[in-house]
């Protein structure tokens, strides 16, 4: 499961592109690609939006290549980039409608209803609801597979964060799903 | 290892929550696959701009595909429809009914393209024949380098940075279609998706996936 899924390799798939001079952000990409996608339809909840702001994401570090001279960054670097579209797809969502509107689409509704079980859509639906950054950091931990430090530099926030994070996102999940016992 | 440790330390309704978190968004990203999934299109097309009316045209769709599906099972808060074509207006979507077929530039990225050199005349002359003589095509006409990177600085008058690292010999040659009314959309992207010297091909009524049409 998670273990076959492409974010979950940086040191991997770092090792090869370190090796030369500067880091291949289009080669990245592509190797990462069916990850990346993924982790934005996490975020979004249809695959559309996820394969159009990983293109975008694509596109734009693609301009800006020449300016990452760390290779050691580069994954955290277009995971940033691709959750970063998201943030902004959700707020466009949200202005669009003039209402929040976290996000609404296909994984977590209609169409996956007889692909994904009950219990399935239930978490999923949960996990909606949470606030953004508890959201992306359960996704980047249980879906992604990060360490707190690969959280914290994807998301630009502190490790320790990612930790308390992390805690009060599965404690609302717990309460919302009613795991009590 | 330590964080197993952790884990064991963990109450039970973590563990549990944990579980089943991962069980979800497992099931959830495996409704994507390699096959489904669209594939990375070189960057700095002329279309780049089309992310807004994308994300207007998905939630319109999702919300069609949504009370559709659901019936009277369950339909929690279906916007307005009003209220979604207005957004839609807002969000610029192009009326413009056309199906663009990219060609490959030199050292192109896309798969279609690799080890390929730019498309040849002789190709375009063969994607441009294979189109033309297809039933219920208005016109075909093609948009080459300059004219492209004109169009894709009025698109992207607000983002100076992107204009500033994108230059014409970036930006990749086209055919455009029209089609007559009801004419058969997948006709056209079939007839030249296998043909040398082209890239991709994107239907702008459904530019997620041609396939979709």
């Amino acid at each position: 499961m998670e273990t076959e899924l492409d974010v979950n390799s940086p040191r991997l798939s770092l090792a090869e592109p370190l090796a030369r001079e500067r880091v291949d952000i289009a080669a990245l990409f592509v190797e990462h690609h069916l990850g990346l996608v993924r982790l934005a339809l996490l975020m979004l909840g249809d695959q559309a939006s996820a394969e159009d702001v990983v293109q975008e994401a694509f596109e734009r570090t693609h301009a800006g290549r020449r300016r990452l001279r760390d290779p050691d960054r580069a994954l955290a670097y277009i995971r940033s980039a691709v959750l970063n579209g998201c943030r902004s797809v959700l707020r466009r969502r949200s202005t669009a409608l003039r209402r929040p509107m976290p996000y609404e689409p296909s994984v977590w509704s209609a169409e996956s209803a007889a692909m994904l079980g009950e219990d399935r859509r239930e978490v999923l639906f949960a996990l909606r609801d949470l606030p953004r950054r508890q959201r992306e950091a359960l996704v980047l931990r249980y879906y992604g597979g990060l360490s707190d430090p690969e959280i914290a530099g994807t998301m630009g926030i502190s490790a320790s964060t990612v930790r308390s994070t992390v805690a009060r996102g599965l404690a609302a999940l717990a309460r919302e799903l009613g795991e009590n016992a | 290892m330590s964080q197993d440790r952790v884990l064991e330390e963990r109450p039970r309704r973590d563990r549990m929550v944990e579980y089943r978190l991962r069980q979800a968004l497992s099931d959830a990203v495996n409704t994507v696959n390699a096959e489904t999934v669209r594939p990375l299109t070189e960057p700095r097309r002329p279309s780049h701009s089309r992310t807004p009316w994308l994300v207007a045209a998905s939630v319109l769709m999702i919300t069609v595909l949504g009370g559709a599906l659901h019936g009277s099972t369950q339909s929690p808060d279906a916007p307005e429809t009003e209220a979604f074509m207005s957004n839609l207006q807002l969000a610029g979507v192009r009326a413009t009914d056309q199906i663009a077929i990219f060609l490959c530039k030199d050292d192109d990225p896309f798969i279609r393209c690799r080890g390929q050199k730019a498309a040849s005349e002789v190709e375009k002359q063969r994607i441009q024949h294979a189109v033309s003589r297809l039933a219920g095509v208005r016109s075909v006409h093609f948009e080459d380098q300059a004219t492209a990177y004109l169009n894709f600085r009025k698109k992207n008058t607000g983002d100076s940075d992107l204009l500033r690292a994108v230059k014409p010999s970036d930006m990749p040659e086209s055919f455009r279609v029209i089609l007559e009314p009801g004419a058969d959309r997948r006709a056209v992207p079939q007839a030249v998706e296998d043909l040398p010297g082209v890239s991709n091909i994107v239907d702008s009524t459904c530019p997620h996936d041609w396939r979709e049409c």
